[in-house]
């Protein structure tokens, strides 16, 4: 039963809302002013707020944050008279969840307080997820690391397939770790299987293990690492580089849960779950014939796809000053301040290697610097700073700094107003693309980027961009 | 990239996986540890992104020894070959998240295979990055979408 907080000042119509609401078996009160509701929120845990527009205090969208900035952040229906064709619209940019016309039908209010309180429901229910993962060495904040982690919740509760996918040093392996430990299976083992490392003879026998006798060379049975993996997780890692051969007896082993180790004649089975990963793009070499396309269905059956680093200017932050306070401590020196010119340059550097290289970078810096106080850009690897010199050249003087705010003799501007700048170009391309991508459709642009409709509709109002002229 | 190798040379293992190594990586690429203490100042060395380790273990200590190591080796490529076959050698060993894991009584030309494409993806991704962050589109083409070797 969920409780609903009407706001009309209609006694009619509130009567009838109540009316249907409690029909639906949930519980109502009704108030005639934005005032009286406001103070109501205080003092019960409210999931839903019907909310009309023309009150006598005052027009109900404006007041819409601040039901939701209360303690229970209930969920807002505006309702909207006739003849008013940009109410909803309005109302959706406000931050309302959803709209209704008068006058109200039952089924229109059935439907919506269905779909309203299901979302709730799984947003609680990802909230407290999340909270109770054991996160361990992922650092970073960002909205598009968030949405990942969601999916290590839902992976951990399940036991899909999973295919990781992310350029190298993304994490795909953190990530996997993170699945496994939070998972029912954390107690057992969770078994690396490097398809690149291994040649192609040798993630046969090292995958099915083999018999004694079963080649030359094999004078003593050895057991495979999908039989080691029983019980616990199998982390088939770079699976891109599987021969087309490995890949079909691979896909057997998943259908089967069972396999033949060579020169074995009998089936032995393995409950192990899996977990993929990979840096290619395997779309791109399943349509080139490359990777069996049955195989990636099942790989994917959750899909993460890490962003790289340079996406996630928030991350770097995060990170830097995460993995410089771990240096200093384990060099055992006294912390470091870092000029801000280096933290412009690893911000605007393009990471190609991701964490790792960022690791790698602060590491190089940080031992550079033992007996100086402030960390500079010229401790930076060498060829980083090649590549900043390079594209700086590049970039001026008709390209748009990306700095705007650097006057000529100056060389950096604050460090808030250069990261607001960045994070606000990365956001508006990154919403662009996303609306272009889902053509529109809002509810598919909430699942893809793993945002709230009010959080994707701030977004879009911030950048000014239109999901209008796409179809819904 | 660092390839670091750890074993006893008294062990006939030890021995037998250092001079297949050596077979393939060019005197004086190789890092040679005989004990887990210089293992572990070796670790602390700021170079160690995309550094690969060779661990032999010829005893349940000695692996016991190496991984009270692993938060320092966390980010290595893990060649590591265990001393015996029993399950919970197994569970240690992949505890380490080894590239790849065998026996002290296998055959270590399977070791030095591994070795081999460990050492060359990495000096590949090197390269590859390298390229990339100096803004050639082309090997980044192939970094991202064509095979390694
Ligand atoms: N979000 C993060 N927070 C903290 N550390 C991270 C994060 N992402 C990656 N790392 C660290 O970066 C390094 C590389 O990560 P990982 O090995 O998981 O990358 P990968 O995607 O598997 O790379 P590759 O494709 O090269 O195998 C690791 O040391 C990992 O702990
Ligand atoms: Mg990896």
């Amino acid at each position: 039963m969920a409780k609903v907080l009407i706001i009309e000042d209609d006694f009619d119509v509130a009567a009838a809302l109540s009316d249907m609401v409690t029909r639906l078996g949930h519980e109502s009160t009704s108030c005639p002013t934005i005032e009286e509701g406001i103070g109501k929120t205080g003092s019960a845990d409210w999931d839903l707020v019907f909310l009309d527009v023309r009150l006598p205090d005052g027009n109900g969208l404006d007041s819409i944050d601040d039901f939701k900035a209360s303690a229970s952040a209930p969920e807002v229906i505006v309702m909207t008279g006739y003849g008013d064709p940009d109410g909803a619209e309005v109302a959706i940019r406000s931050g309302a969840w959803d709209y209704l016309h008068k006058p109200l039908s039952f089924s229109n209010v059935r439907l919506s307080l269905k779909r309203v309180l299901q979302y709730r429901e799984n947003t609680l229910k990802l909230q407290k997820q999340e909270k109770q993962l054991k996160l361990e060495g992922i650092v970073g904040s960002s909205r598009q690391l968030a949405a990942c982690i969601e999916l290590v919740g839902q992976a951990a509760q399940c036991e899909a397939d999973v295919l990781i996918t992310g350029e190298t040093g993304t994490g795909k392996e953190l990530f996997a770790r993170a699945i496994h430990f939070n998972s029912a299976r954390a107690r057992n083992r969770l078994v690396v299987v490097d398809c690149a490392a291994l040649p192609d003879t040798l993630v046969e026998s090292a995958l099915f293990g083999y018999e004694r006798g079963a080649f030359t060379g094999a004078d003593r049975a050895k057991e495979g690492l999908i039989k080691q993996a029983d019980r616990g997780t199998l982390f088939l890692d770079e699976v891109g580089e599987l021969s087309m051969s490995m890949q079909k007896a691979f896909l057997r082993v998943l259908q089967e849960r069972s396999f033949r180790p060579l020169g074995g004649s009998r089936e032995i089975a393995s409950d192990f779950r899996l977990i993929a990963a990979t840096n290619r793009d395997l779309d791109a070499m399943s349509r080139n014939g490359l990777f069996r396309d049955d195989l990636l269905f099942r790989l994917r059956s959750i899909a993460i796809h890490l962003p790289p680093l340079r996406m996630r200017p928030g991350d770097i932050v995060e990170l830097v000053s995460h993995l410089t306070e771990q240096l200093f401590e384990s060099f055992g020196i006294t912390p470091k301040e870092l000029s801000p010119e280096f933290m412009e340059s690893v911000l605007s550097y393009t990471w190609p290697g991701n964490v790792r290289e960022l690791m790698n970078a602060l590491r190089t810096a940080i031992s550079a610097a033992t007996r100086e106080p402030v960390v500079f850009v010229r401790h930076l690897p060498v060829n980083i700073r090649a590549s900043l010199a390079r594209s700086r050249a590049k970039a001026q003087p008709e390209d748009t700094p990306v700095f705007p705010e650097m006057s000529p003799g100056v060389t950096v501007s604050p460090f808030k107003q250069s990261r607001e700048t960045i994070l606000s170009e990365w956001e508006k391309k990154y919403f662009e693309a996303l609306i272009s991508s889902t053509k529109g459709n809002i509810r598919e642009a909430c699942r893809v980027s793993g945002l709230g409709r009010t959080q994707l509709y701030e977004m879009l109002k911030k950048h000014r961009i239109s999901r209008l002229g796409w179809p819904d | 990239m660092r390839v670091l190798v750890y074993g006893h040379t008294k062990v006939a293992g030890g021995r037998d996986v250092r001079r297949e190594i050596e077979s393939i990586i060019p005197e004086g690429k190789v890092e040679f540890f005989s004990s887990a203490s210089k293992l572990q100042l070796g670790l602390k060395h700021p170079e160690n992104g995309f550094s690969i380790a060779v661990l032999f273990c010829s005893s349940r200590n000695e692996l016991s020894k190496i991984k009270s190591l692993s938060h320092l080796l966390a980010d290595l490529g893990i060649v590591l070959i265990l001393p015996g076959r029993d399950d919970d050698l197994v569970t240690i060993g992949h505890s380490l998240l080894p590239r790849y894991l065998t026996f002290r009584d296998s055959d270590f030309g399977e070791v030095a295979e591994v070795l081999r494409r460990l050492v060359n993806t990495r000096k590949y991704m090197i390269a590859a990055m390298a390229e990339e962050s100096a803004g050639n589109p082309a090997l980044e083409e192939r970094f991202r979408g064509t095979a390694v070797y």
